[in-house]
């Protein structure tokens, strides 16, 4: 592999791994899974660094890695009857979240929603990520993603209603 | 000077400290570095391996023809093995084919 790319995929891995790992925690909700899981999409985006098409930004591309590798690592977690505090309360467990009543709340009526939706809403309302950008990542059309974010809030809303908590939302 | 080196919290309540960013940073390019280092090498092994299997088997073949498995000389039979099968009923033959046969081989009469 050329220098250059080696530099790149560094300077990459640099600039996005706080964020790849914020990502990574959402979806595992766990500190050491979110860890291996940057680092396992680190090592699968550097063995596909050649295959980068260019049809998408190189980041956009590398968020790819991580929330597949993050869901395949919830997938093979997922408990059959999950005892863990942390899962039950469908918030991240790791040392660097801190939530109030309010932001619990939202985490656990986040974890009710499906995959998709659920996915969709963290990316817009979490990360404010342009819908272009998750349409990309998820690979899936824009039209879509903003159904499901618009069914994703009305549901979160109703959830939540019942506390008489408001939440930013966007159609 | 600025010490503070936390992040600021986001909307999902996750701040992200530079220095632990920078951590995993590191690590994740090293693993990602290490194991295609590991690929790399384990291509080369198997090529190497696979070339020095062909040229031994190359070298033992030249010297021990022998070892060639032999292929299985085809299978011959006698007129006299054909006509007995025929007449102890191991083969059935069309009238056709009977008539072929004898033509072949200046039967006038079954």
């Amino acid at each position: 592999m050329q220098p250059e790319a080696l530099r790149d995929f560094t300077e990459l891995v640099q600039q996005h791994a706080d964020q790849w790992y914020r990502v990574a925690l959402r979806i595992v909700l766990d500190h050491g899974s979110a860890q291996d899981c940057v680092q396992d999409a680190s090592i699968k985006m550097w063995s596909n660094w050649s295959s980068f098409r260019g049809d998408a930004q190189r980041s956009t591309w590398a968020y790819r890695f991580v929330v597949n590798e993050a869901l395949s690592a919830k997938r093979r977690s997922r408990p059959l009857a999950t005892t863990d505090p942390a899962e039950l309360a469908a918030v991240p467990d790791s040392p660097y979240f801190e939530a109030d009543a309010v932001l619990n709340a939202l985490y656990a009526a986040v974890a009710q929603l499906p995959e998709q939706q659920r996915l969709v809403f963290q990316f817009r309302y979490f990360d404010e990520l342009p819908y272009a950008d998750i349409a990309q990542i998820l690979g899936t059309s824009q039209g879509g993603l903003k159904a499901n974010y618009h069914h994703a809030v009305a549901k979160i809303k109703k959830t939540m209603v019942g506390l008489n908590l408001d939440l930013h939302s966007e159609s | 000077m600025n010490l503070n080196t936390a992040a600021p919290k986001r909307r999902d309540g996750i701040y992200v400290p530079a220095n632990f960013a920078s951590e995993l940073a590191e690590r994740a390019t090293r693993a990602a570095v290490a194991a295609s280092q590991r690929r790399v090498r384990m291509r080369r092994l198997t090529w190497t391996a696979t070339a020095v299997a062909a040229v031994f088997a190359g070298v033992v073949l030249n010297l021990n023809p022998q070892i060639v498995p032999a292929v299985a000389p085809a299978t011959e039979l006698t007129v006299d093995e054909a006509w007995s099968a025929l007449e102890q009923g191991d083969v059935t033959l069309t009238d056709d084919e009977l008539l072929e046969l004898a033509e072949l081989h200046g039967i006038t009469t079954l």
